[in-house]
């Protein structure tokens, strides 16, 4: 009897293991929590860098290109001899931890890094749901911290909230120049301020969305736009017909919000199936990358069409790096050429932070953390993705702008959508390339 | 007019919220035993159908007639080969193992599917019916009949069949059943097997209307848990119930206090009939 119940708890692990065999292997390869990326070379010594990247789960789109990035930076340091330490040469060490977009883990892994890796520099990337918490880390933990890709607000009201940070460095768009650019995407969608067009906000109430929506209610009625606001949600609700019902009864011209893409799909879907009628749709976090958007396709072909949202980088974007010598175009045809994807705006700004945490220990020459705080503070440095120089203070948070411009999905012939540059007017001064015009229509106008 | 929208997306969305919470139910009725793996077992169904799909090129409805008795076979196994052994020693090592089972899957899945967003879409996720004002979604009353379907062939198994008998005989007195010549542990294999195959319809449901991770599981769960309690433990057509007024509670708070008016009905069902609605 005994071996009976024994043989057939073996079937049952067995049959369950196999059944999640058979689906894993159409459903893309396991990632362990932690990889590396070892120098390479013959050198005195490693400087080595922590990075909590979304491999998986929610933001992984965001976290794509990471190891590309970190192969391809670690390669360059070392064919180039690598960088100068208190006189000899150092290779450098990039070691990735996934946080499977989760918030405290990625507190976890920044503490690893932290105490069990002794890392001498955290870059702390990928939306504010990485960033405030490895920064968070690096800052109490006295660690020189490159913070990018995350809009500064909630990352300053965050991570400083007012006392001023001595080792995060942030450089990215601020909330206000988002808003600049949402609002150049409405007036090309012939929603310009002062027409009485009427916006609908979308915004969770995390930490991103709260600092979204704190600032788009207080600039949007100075622009002569109607506030259409039917509240903050808890990401992950399941019912969005009550937000869907407010924009539909104040018959919204505009619908503009950010989301992570699960909760948009359900508030969009909710739009749709409301007969909301938005004649413009601008969505940031959930409608910037391919991968993204394909969660959106997968739903129904063409429910991403002629959505817009705002373009940080692309590999046609006017810059050259100055620590490497390589030009956006060449970065962006290498990462095409390797894996046969368009590089994601993230990947440009992965390998931005690395630029930044390469020239700070070149101009430091020495590990000492110190030393290499005060050589990242003083950064003025042209990267892939821009200028950055950490001139700007927010709530205590030193910070540098980075550009913007707007696009738009469209529809391809082949059935895939394409992120087009429509406008770059709120970087006027600088040469973004605009590769496509504004079409009219969406899902909600169909 | 508004407020009959609200009421049509509520009973809509409760019919997958009893479809959730109907397993759960079933374990809790006649094993008498809190099943805290139900939610990844809803996960496990949700990938099931959206990778066979996938990989069959089918509508992701169809893959129902594989996972439906795949789950079942797995939830005997399960019974008959750990939960029942550990049973003999008292429900809360049973409780525990469940507990375990609920980590052990989640990794598993992770590790194998990793942690990104999934969706099972089909030809039919985006027609929307406009009646006069009010507009349905035609997946929603796909899921809403394949809810309804699996809880009426449950009674219909329950209240009609030899089998369905038995298990309610095990569910009312045990050892009485056990005396007609029923064997409990048995019952207790097709029960679990049961509750394995409604949460395939539950996943199925699942893929097809949200986006779910590996990580998806404890949130169902606690849906499940709010459904069986508000319905009664072992009530079917409670379930039912439980699930439309819990799915109205979610749309008259809306996506801003949709799960803070479920959660304090759930309490308030406690306090005030901790039984449920049908138990006796």
């Amino acid at each position: 009897m005994k071996k009976r119940g024994i043989l057939a708890l073996a079937l049952a692990l067995i049959l369950a293991v196999s059944m999640l065999a058979a689906c894993g292997s159409s459903g893309g390869g396991s990632t362990p929590a932690g990889s590396g990326a070892a120098s390479g070379g013959d050198f005195a010594g490693t400087i080595k860098i922590g990075y909590v990247n979304p491999t998986t789960g929610a933001l992984a789109g965001n976290g794509e290109g990471c190891d590309w990035v970190v192969k391809r930076l670690t390669q360059w340091v070392a064919d180039n001899g690598g960088i100068t330490i208190d006189g000899k040469q150092y290779g450098i060490q990039v070691i990735v931890y996934d946080s499977e977009s989760d918030s405290s883990k990625c507190s976890e892994m920044a503490q690893k890094l932290a105490e069990e890796d002794n890392v001498d520099m955290m870059i702390a990337i990928q939306t504010p749901e990485t960033v405030i918490p490895v920064a968070g880390v690096a800052e109490r933990y006295g660690i020189p911290c490159v913070a990018i890709q995350a809009p500064v607000n909630p990352v300053a009201a965050n991570v400083a909230g007012g006392d001023k940070t001595e080792w995060v460095f942030e450089a990215f768009w601020t909330i206000e120049k988002v808003y600049e650019a949402h609002k150049a995407l409405w007036t090309a969608a012939g929603y310009a301020p002062n027409t009485g067009a009427k916006v609908g906000l979308a915004f969770a109430n995390d930490a991103d969305g709260s600092a979204w929506h704190d600032i788009f209610c207080e600039l949007l009625p100075k622009d002569g736009y109607e506030v259409v606001d039917p509240g903050m949600y808890p990401s992950g609700s399941d019912d969005f017909t009550s937000i869907a019902a407010a924009y539909k009864s104040a018959g919204i011209d505009v619908l503009a919000g950010t989301n992570i893409p699960p909760d948009f799909l359900k508030l969009y879907k909710a739009c749709i199936s409301a007969g909301v009628s938005a004649g413009c749709v601008t969505m940031g976090k959930c409608c910037l990358l391919d991968g993204d958007v394909a969660v959106l396709e997968n739903d129904t072909q063409g429910l991403a069409n002629g959505i817009m949202t705002e373009v940080w980088w692309q590999p046609n974007y006017p810059f050259t790096s100055a620590v490497t010598g390589e030009a956006s175009q060449a970065i962006g045809d290498a990462y095409l050429a390797d894996t046969g994807r368009n590089m994601p705006q993230p990947a440009g700004y992965a390998y931005a932070a690395l630029e930044l945490a390469i020239n700070a220990f070149q101009k430091a020459g020495t590990l000492d953390k110190e030393a290499v705080r005060d050589a990242l503070a003083a950064t003025d440095l042209d990267t892939v993705v821009g200028p950055i120089k950490y001139d700007q203070e927010m709530m205590g948070l030193t910070y540098g702008d980075t550009v913007i411009a707007g696009g738009q999905w469209q529809l391809q012939e082949d059935g895939t959508e394409k992120l087009v540059v429509i406008d770059n007017t709120v970087y006027s001064n600088i040469d973004i390339p605009i590769t496509g015009e504004y079409k009219a229509g969406t899902a909600l106008t169909k | 007019m508004i407020v009959l929208q609200y009421i049509i997306n509520g009973i809509l969305l409760g019919g997958i919220y009893a479809v959730l919470g109907v397993g759960m139910t079933m374990i809790f009725g006649i094993v008498k035993l809190t099943n805290l793996a139900h939610g990844e077992f809803v996960i496990i169904g949700a990938y099931a159908s959206t990778l066979i799909a996938g990989a069959l090129g089918v509508d992701p409805i169809l893959t129902l007639i594989v996972t439906i008795p795949f789950m079942f076979i797995i939830g005997m196994i399960l019974q008959s080969g750990l939960i029942n052994r550990v049973m003999l020693k008292g429900s809360e090592p049973a409780l525990l193992v469940t507990f375990g089972l609920s980590i052990i899957l989640q990794d598993a899945m992770l590790l194998l599917f990793t942690a990104d967003a999934r969706h099972a879409g089909g030809a039919y996720s985006s027609i929307v019916f406009h009646l006069g004002g009010i507009s349905i979604a035609l997946l929603d009353i796909i899921l809403l009949v394949i809810s309804l379907l699996t809880i009426l062939i449950l009674s219909w198994f329950l209240n009609k069949t030899y089998m369905g008998r038995s298990i309610r005989a095990t569910s009312d007195d045990t050892q009485a059943a056990s005396l007609m010549g029923v064997s409990v542990k048995r019952t207790y294999g097709i029960a679990m097997g049961i509750a394995m195959a409604t949460a395939a319809v539950a996943g199925l449901c699942i893929a097809l209307k949200w986006t779910y991770y590996p990580s998806s599981g404890g949130g169902y769960l606690l849906t499940a848990f709010g459904v069986v309690v508000i319905g009664g433990m072992g009530s079917i057509p409670g379930t039912l119930v439980a699930g439309l007024i819990f799915g109205l509670a979610q749309v008259i708070g809306g996506a801003n206090y949709g799960l803070l008016v479920g959660y304090i009905l759930l309490i308030i069902m406690l306090a005030v009939r901790p039984q449920g609605l049908f138990s006796k």
